[in-house]
């Protein structure tokens, strides 16, 4: 150590000179260092879970979603607010970094009006209703249907959204925060010319923008908190030193490092983020304990005599195996957040780990080399020691209450092990924006108006233009809107449902083939079908969103998904129930009624109806016994009567050819619960038409057993309509619109099947299973990722904070070849964290990514302070021979540094506490108490283990011959 | 001597004419040139192949028969690809637009608010499809003449139900025949380009059988190929009914 602390002093303008060059370098290169709040990003890309997420953003545009609010004190609809919604829907269409956006002026709308079927748009850029009725139909039509309030529009009508669908992170230049940030230069620019009416105003909410303004409160934070911390700093370091070079010089070896790592992020292309935006405060931190303990014996050799360089060559003999074991820990406690499932977290450890041995080079390099000028310091003869009375009486008391300072952390292990259990796992992540400000207030709108904002997305692979899958889907949204905090599900399978509701009169997905195809032609090509399913149509979404930010629910909720995910078949048997005999095809009808039951049960549940059982018996009764009466019988040849006489008829029929054909069909309609097919009515025709071609026979058919089918099934499910509808006391045309589309699976004559049920059924290669589908379903959205994040959290934490201590403990008993010592140093460290976690279960805040952090930068911090006390007591023990003597030194001494260094570094994560958002709060708080209570626990539990366990280490019979021989020399240069 | 002159005069006039078509003419006779130039037959059919490219250039085929009488009746049905075949859209005339769809047999008619959306997943609205007199809508203003083709800009009429601020069209002076339409959005921006190529002379008409129509802001067009091009079969007006929008395809 000598050997290099001479040639650092021989080379010290050589090593003055290359730190500034190298500063000045990458310095340059902090130029670079860019800021990264895309959330996407955060998190570990080896995850399954997170490829998974980032496929299925790659395919479908994106799975962000980022929604403007504009919120009126009054109305939503009036001419000027929907305006400015067309306004900025068509500016954001144009925003690089956004792949969709959906508004009430852009969202593909189905409807039956006046003039006929609308494909269309519920107002254009240039057809904004003006007048106060065309106003107010507008806004009954919107809040009428299920698609857009609670998506577009709240149901107070208050607030419009506008859905943005932010680019996936694999896309190049789709840096969100930068979007963003477009996002509002655009809606600037828009409303520059637009009006926004006095009484609204525009809100940004959703994962993105929240990430976004995290990022931005965290940098606002600390361009504003960050110079209060130092001034803390550099006050306690003059309060310690009472030297302008006990400030100065720490504090250039803080800021060289500093400069260094963030100029090293900037070589290697890597961003600040939200966390490794904290990271210069944390190295603030520990960086400059390194320097206060070098200045501190630097001092005291000054003070003792010594001249700079003699004073710099035994500061870094005797401080420069302890700087470096400590670095070597504190390096240790970051790494172990490598283990993190956050690639955030991993980030800021690797990065927190390299600046810590980046300081200890800047310590052991140009502290020494700028201490041999000894600048501004005149070596005296006085003794520091002897100024801290009150530090001798402290050491004297703890000398004395060995016992009660040994009962008082047991008492305080058992009261931190209580509160344990108590820690909140249910986090609440939007307490990271400051309450009461802009973007807090939209998540609570997303929360309270739209049922969240976080999309859950339910992957189908199979062909989703089968209606088997397609009718799944629809089943799946049902089922996603009874999951608490789940909500406004949507899929082909609605949209399928809604247009053929405006075509057909039911909400339900057509059971045919041909059906979907048509239907589908109608909406071909429309950007927001893409965003529902792949180009070759392989590939679908189920989309929800996620009415909550609390971890715990979330993960709650996104299990239930899951559960309910695995009950789904692998493959679906289409059966034709022509082709079963009457037993079977009862059956089979048993098996639609079931599904179409559960179905309803969930409608039921999520309308927050009750669920009667005799009730629903009785339904289930009137639904498979019913039989076509005679009124049904008449309807069904009223209805054929008059397509016969219209010009729709697919041929001209006199009036006694309809007599004869309506008399023939009367006698064949079906009584029971089957579909007649159009070859049975065309065979009909051609027995009451003789004569009637063929061709025209079938061209007839299939719209005369199309009349046939839906007047029958009216009747089937009509009363049971009605007495479903008395359970709801509202009785809405959408109630009865949902009821009547999931009961109108029962009169379908395909039945889609778990295929297992279906071969057990009928056996293998029955003729009436006419295709066999096959479907996967998973959940790949961003709650999953959470999810997963969520479950390892505490295991992570354990494993990593386990990792830390062990490698801590083996790395102390291999130096100090006492396992003793180890076990003693790690010994208040791991009550520090106890402390912590059990003042975090008192006071109710929340486990997360975060907030389990601190366990890591407490042994990075508290080890220090233990390797410095440990190896000055034994020093200081050896040298007097008196453990009250060498424990009262070492207080006065390492004690003063440890102290010093706890109140700088712990007053400035104190200031923390008056940052925007509660996560940096937390942070801040459980920092400062962490360092604290370590400092104290390094001046009083730990010294009483020292005294009471009397490890042989410190007695001197240790075989350290480089500490034993360090300690000789010094006492012979006291002497 | 004399008859040299009048023979020299009238080439002369010749030239002038063929040179210089639009002197004398106003923008709207041309325009109404070209529209009779469009309409020139009294009935026609023809078998149309549909290629939809988007912007990964992925092709989407489709195959439809289209039947035209006068300026108004037209009528759309698809014959490929076979999940659709029978699906069909009538004309009878700008407020009376009908869609069939085979698998519910039923016709429905389609409100003229729809007509700015896409028609099955092309690049031609409602409103482009059943276009086939500008002048009806329009007003022909700012001619000019440059490669053998005037220059138009067309502005909507105060009247028209309309959804483009303005269209540009180019059409060949010799013979009126449509080359080019461009499709201006209420911004003045440029959505949607029509080329019209292949020109032939079929029975005495003018027809382009080739129409590429491509929407700028998505890098999506759709291009159609005639072919099986029949005009004057007298076709009668009931061909154009919900009964024929229904008829099986053979």
């Amino acid at each position: 150590m000598l050997r290099l602390a001479d040639l650092i002093i021989r080379y010290r303008w050589w090593i003055i000179a290359s730190t500034l060059l190298l500063t000045v370098i990458l310095g340059w290169k902090t130029l670079s260092v860019s800021l990264n709040a895309d959330f996407s990003t955060y998190l570990s890309q080896d995850d399954p879970a997170v490829q998974k997420y980032n496929r299925i953003g790659d395919i479908f545009g994106g799975n962000d979603l980022g929604v403007v609010l504009l919120n009126s004190d009054n109305e939503v609809f009036t001419q000027a607010n929907l305006d400015l919604i067309g306004q900025l829907t068509e500016a954001y269409e144009e925003v690089e970094g956004i792949s969709y956006v959906t508004s009430l002026s852009n969202v593909i709308d189905f409807r039956e009006t006046e003039w006929g079927l609308e494909v269309g748009r519920l107002y254009g850029p240039d057809r904004v209703p003006s007048e106060d009725s065309a106003l107010n139909k507008l806004q009954n039509y919107v809040l009428g249907n299920e698609r857009y309030y609670g998506n577009l529009i709240s149901e107070d009508s208050r607030t419009a959204a506008i859905l943005l669908q932010f680019e996936g992170s694999g896309k190049a230049g789709s840096n969100q925060f930068n979007t963003s940030l477009r996002i509002k230069d655009v809606t600037n620019n828009v409303l520059d010319s637009a009006d926004l009416e006095s009484n609204s105003k525009l809100y940004f909410g959703g994962l993105p923008f929240l990430v976004y303004n995290m990022t931005l409160l965290i940098s606002e934070n600390l361009s504003t908190l960050i110079p209060i911390m130092i001034f803390l700093l550099v006050l306690v370091l003059y309060l310690g030193f009472r030297h302008w070079a006990g400030v100065v010089f720490p504090m250039i070896v803080v800021s060289v490092s500093v400069i260094w790592i963030t100029g090293l992020m900037g070589t290697f292309g890597l961003e600040f983020d939200l966390l490794t935006g904290i990271m210069p405060v944390v190295l603030l931190a520990l960086g400059s304990a390194d320097g206060i303990h070098l200045m501190k014996r630097y001092y005291e050799l000054r003070n003792e005599g010594n001249d700079s360089k003699q004073a710099t060559r035994q500061t870094f003999k005797q401080m420069g195996t302890p700087i470096a074991l400590t670095t070597i820990t504190t390096t240790v406690g970051f790494a172990s957040l490598f283990v993190s499932d956050f690639s955030v977290i991993k980030q800021f450890g690797l990065l927190t780990a390299v600046g810590v041995i980046l300081a200890l080079i800047v310590t052991l390099t140009l502290l020494p080399a700028l201490l041999s000028f000894g600048i501004g310091f005149k070596p005296g003869t006085k003794n520091v020691k002897s100024e801290y009375h009150f530090l001798d009486r402290f050491g004297f008391r703890v000398y004395k209450h060995q016992k009660l300072i040994l009962a008082g952390s047991l008492g305080i292990i058992v009261l931190a092990v209580i509160a344990i259990p108590k820690i909140e796992k249910d986090v609440d992540w939007s307490l990271c924006l400051a309450r009461g400000s802009d973007p807090y207030h939209a998540e609570m709108m997303l929360r309270e108006k739209f049922e969240g904002s976080l999309p859950v997305q339910v992957v189908v692979d199979g062909d989703i233009k089968d209606p088997a899958i397609l009718q799944l889907m629809h089943r799946v949204e049902r089922r996603l809107e009874t999951i608490p905090e789940v909500g406004k599900p949507s899929s082909m399978g609605s949209v399928m449902a809604e247009i053929n509701e405006v075509m057909n009169g039911r909400y339900q997905v057509p059971e045919k083939q041909q059906g979907v195809s048509n239907l589908w032609f109608l909406i071909e090509g429309e950007d927001q079908i893409e965003r529902m399913v792949t180009p070759e149509s392989d590939m679908g979404l189920v989309q929800a969103k996620m009415g909550t930010w609390h971890t715990g629910t979330l993960v709650t909720s996104v299990d239930s998904i899951n559960r309910y995910l695995e009950t789904l078949p692998e493959h679906l048997s289409a059966v034709n129930l022509h082709q079963l005999d009457p037993p079977k095809r009862q059956l089979v009808k048993q098996k639609q009624l079931q599904l179409a039951m559960q179905e309803l049960r969930w409608y039921f549940s999520k309308e927050g109806i009750s669920w009667k059982p005799d009730f629903m018996r009785e339904v289930q009764d009137k639904l498979l016994n019913f039989t076509a009466g005679r009124s049904t019988r008449d309807s069904v040849l009223v209805q054929l009567n008059r397509y016969l006489a219209s010009s729709q008829a697919e041929i001209v029929l006199e009036n006694t050819e309809r007599a004869q054909v309506l008399d023939r069909i009367a006698e064949d309609l079906p009584i029971n619960n089957i579909q007649v097919t159009a070859r049975e009515v065309s065979h009909m025709l051609e027995s009451a038409l003789l004569g009637l071609p063929e061709e025209d026979a079938d061209w007839l058919a299939g719209s005369l057993a199309n009349i046939i089918n839906t007047t029958i099934g009216r009747a089937r499910i009509l009363p049971a309509i009605d007495l479903l509808s008395s359970l709801n006391p509202e009785n809405d045309e959408n109630f009865r619109e949902n009821v009547k589309g999931i009961l109108w699976n029962v009169n379908s004559n395909i039945a889609f099947l778990d295929s297992k049920m279906a071969n057990k059924i009928f056996g293998d290669k029955h003729p009436a299973v006419i295709r066999e589908v096959p479907v996967s379903i998973y959940q790949a959205g961003m709650p999953q990722v959470l999810k997963g994040m969520e479950e390892e959290l505490v295991p992570t934490q354990i494993k990593s904070l386990l990792t830390a201590l062990l490698f801590v403990l083996v790395l102390l008993a291999i130096i100090h070849k006492s396992t003793i010592v180890a076990l003693i140093a790690i010994i208040p460290i791991s009550l520090t964290i106890l402390i912590n976690f059990g003042v975090m279960g008192y006071l109710g805040i929340g486990l997360d990514s975060f907030t389990a952090m601190i366990a890591s930068i407490a042994i990075g911090l508290g080890i220090d302070t233990d390797i410095h006390f440990i190896s000055r007591y034994r020093d200081e023990l050896i040298a007097s021979g008196d453990k009250l003597q060498a424990l009262q030194e070492t207080i006065k001494t390492t004690g003063m540094s440890i102290l010093i260094n706890a109140l700088a570094v712990g007053l400035g994560f104190l200031v923390l506490l008056f940052a925007g958002g509660q996560h940096i709060r937390r942070f801040g708080g459980l920092t400062s108490l962490t360092v604290l209570v370590s400092a104290t626990l390094s001046l009083t539990l730990l010294a009483v283990l020292i005294i009471w366990l009397k490890p042989k280490y410190l007695v001197g019979h240790s075989t350290s011959d480089d500490i034993i021989e360090t300690t000789k020399e010094k006492r012979h240069e006291t002497i | 001597m004399k008859l040299f002159k009048y023979i020299l005069s009238l080439n002369l006039l010749l030239i002038v004419f063929i040179t210089l078509p639009a002197v004398g003419q106003s923008p709207d006779q041309i325009l109404a040139k070209i529209d009779s130039v469009q309409n020139a037959f009294s009935d026609m059919s023809a078998t149309e192949q549909m290629k939809l490219i988007d912007e990964e250039n992925r092709v989407k085929k489709r195959v439809v028969e289209i039947k035209q009488k006068g300026k108004e009746l037209r009528m759309v049905r698809f014959r490929e690809p076979a999940d659709v075949r029978g699906v069909g859209f009538l004309r009878l005339d700008s407020d009376r637009l009908y869609l069939y769809l085979p698998a519910f047999r039923k016709v429905r008619r389609i409100a003229s608010l729809a007509t700015n959306e896409n028609f099955m997943g092309t690049d031609f609205t409602y409103e482009d499809m059943s276009q086939s007199v500008y002048a009806d809508d329009y007003t022909a203003r700012e001619l000019s003449t440059q490669q053998g083709q005037y220059r138009l800009f067309l502005e909507p009429k105060p009247s028209a139900d309309v959804n483009y601020h303005h269209l540009v069209i180019l059409a060949d002076t010799s013979n009126y025949v449509l080359r080019k339409v461009e499709f201006y959005d209420r911004e003045e921006e440029k959505i949607k380009e029509l080329t019209i190529d292949n020109i032939e002379k079929i029975d005495g008409y003018w027809m382009g059988k080739t129409m590429r129509m491509v929407s700028l802001d998505e890098n999506h067009k759709t291009v159609l190929e005639l072919s099986d091009i029949q005009f004057d079969q007298g076709l009668s007006d009931s061909e154009f009914s919900d009964r024929s929008l229904k008829r099986p395809i053979r």
